[in-house]
């Protein structure tokens, strides 16, 4: 058993053995490169279902704006000041940081979890991918309520397009990515033409003169359809917020800040952040008022937009499952000693295909991705106490690097704990992870007052 | 310097053809097939810009 995980321990070094070093200085990169690097990062196929749960819940048109501006806001800080300041500072992505923290044993745990995470977001991604060629084939798009498959024609159109983005991320991966980096802008400008597209349906005079009547009336009406529970102001911010939480707050994100020369470039994920979980969020709220409130992607995409409307919700499926899937595959790279990429990447496609026909993680996708950001944020909160707070305390820094331990069972007990304690909280699952994150931190400096060091 | 004017033209004139529909100066039918023309042009000169900006 020992040596099994020494194995696979070993594997996993290789396989990120290219990050083992900090970034030289010669790597640094240039203020207008992370500019553009984040502007295309949040428009994906999962905006299209995001903005439009917002309208499905009932939201007041002044507490989704105001409500989306406060969780961005604090979204762009959380880089700024949370993840970017530790990433410029150690110059090493989370694996390796958390490697000396947490062990490589634990650390193994972290990027398995992290990948099962993945192959269900980029199975989400599928499915609305699905609803786009359903439409087309006149299959239904299951309803708010399913949690399994709702026809044959479901599970053989999602099949089919999961096989599809599966071969095409075995095929190259690097020739898809710079198709997504051309995809972006084009994307972004669907979605505002298919917004303006449905302002005549909606009601919308030409001058604007009845705009915010119509979309407090019509869009964002404070009246949640059946089923549905009613959002207020702070559910918007928390969610914007803890969108990208294993990014910020889990750190993430330090694999692209340790290339920054100041930990302010973390201002720049403003440029991604707010076109997409601001701008495009309200789009699709647009469109599927128009289309009846009824959450079908394929369908509002094309009331909006026509075929192009269609074509965007096919492809920005697309362009976002395939890094997941490469992702995911990545890290289960760890697991899978000698398996070649491309056989990895199949496996790991086939998983997340099977996954997307389960309409559950795509009708549920704000739960999904409110429990995808918990999961990770003790280890987030580990390190940051570790990274600040340990040295304000005296208490010694990298236990499982100093004692060469394989599992910090402290590390352990703080990411269990904390998910047990965030299950119990009797609180709305978005606002749970907050007191979680202030908790993790408590617990784990008590569980490490005894390393402190003698004066 | 001329596909990327081009490239961000046909993304400006799809946008433009949302509007001109909302103002009723367009048909429905119309915007549409403007919007699918600007997105064959973008594809078209982003991907051909890309190609340049790589190979320089």
């Amino acid at each position: 058993m020992a040596s099994k995980l020494a194995a696979l321990v070993q594997e996993m070094d290789q396989i990120n053995e290219y990050d083992r070093e900090p970034v030289h200085p010669s790597g640094i990169q240039s203020a207008s490169k992370f500019a553009g690097l984040f502007a295309g990062e949040h428009v994906a196929a999962t905006e299209f279902v995001i903005g439009a749960f917002f309208v499905l819940h009932g939201v007041h048109a002044k507490d989704l704006l105001l409500g989306l501006l406060i969780g961005n806001v604090l979204a762009v800080l959380s880089w700024t000041f949370v993840c970017a300041p530790i990433a410029v500072r150690t110059r090493l992505t989370l694996y390796w940081y958390l490697r000396r923290i947490a062990g490589p044993g634990l650390t193994l745990v972290y990027n398995v979890a992290n990948a099962l995470l993945y192959c269900i977001l980029a199975g989400a991604m599928i499915s609305v991918s699905s609803t786009a060629l359903g439409l087309g084939l006149g299959i239904p798009t299951p309803s708010l309520n399913d949690v399994l498959p709702n026809s044959a024609g479901w599970v053989a159109v999602t099949l089919l397009i999961g096989a599809l983005f599966t071969l095409l991320a075995v095929l190259g991966f690097s020739a898809l990515s710079r198709f997504a980096g051309v995809c972006s802008p084009w994307l972004f400008t669907v979605f505002v033409a298919g917004a303006i597209g449905t302002l005549p349906a909606l009601g919308v005079h030409s001058n604007f003169d009845n705009f915010w009547e119509i979309l407090q009336t019509k869009v964002w009406n404070g009246k949640p359809v059946e089923g549905q529970e009613q959002f207020g102001l702070w559910q918007i911010a928390f969610f914007a917020w803890f969108a990208n939480l294993a990014m910020h707050i889990g750190l993430s994100d330090m694999a692209l800040f340790r290339y920054a020369k100041s930990w302010s470039y973390g201002l720049f994920t403003s440029t991604g952040i707010f076109p997409g979980h601001y701008l495009a969020w309200i789009c699709s709220g647009l469109m599927v008022a128009a289309a009846n409130r009824e959450m079908d992607p394929g369908r509002m995409a094309y009331g909006a937009a026509g075929i192009v409307g269609v074509m965007a919700v096919a492809i920005a499926g697309w362009t976002t499952a395939n890094p997941t899937i490469y992702r995911a595959g990545l890290a289960l790279q760890s697991v899978t000693p000698n398996w070649p990429r491309w056989k990895l990447t199949l496996y790991t496609g086939l998983i997340t295909s099977v996954l997307a026909c389960f309409p559950v993680f795509f009708v549920r996708l704000l739960d999904y991705v409110a429990i995808y950001g918990l999961v990770l944020m003790p280890v987030g909160a580990v390190v940051f106490t570790e990274h600040w707070i340990f040295p304000a305390l005296g208490i010694a820094q990298y236990e499982a690097e100093r004692k060469g331990l394989v599992w910090n069972w402290k590390v352990l007990v703080v990411w269990g704990g904390t998910l047990a304690a965030c299950a119990a909280m009797p609180l709305h699952l978005f606002y749970r992870w907050l007191p979680g994150y202030f908790l993790a931190i408590a617990l784990y400096i008590v569980l490490n007052l005894g390393e402190r060091k003698k004066q | 310097m001329i596909l990327l004017v081009a490239a961000v033209g046909s993304l400006a004139g799809g946008l433009y053809a949302a509007l001109a529909y909302f103002w009723g100066t367009m048909s429905q039918e119309a915007y549409r097939t403007a919007l699918l023309a600007a997105t064959i042009s973008w594809f078209v000169f982003a991907t051909l810009w890309a190609g340049r900006k790589t190979k320089g």
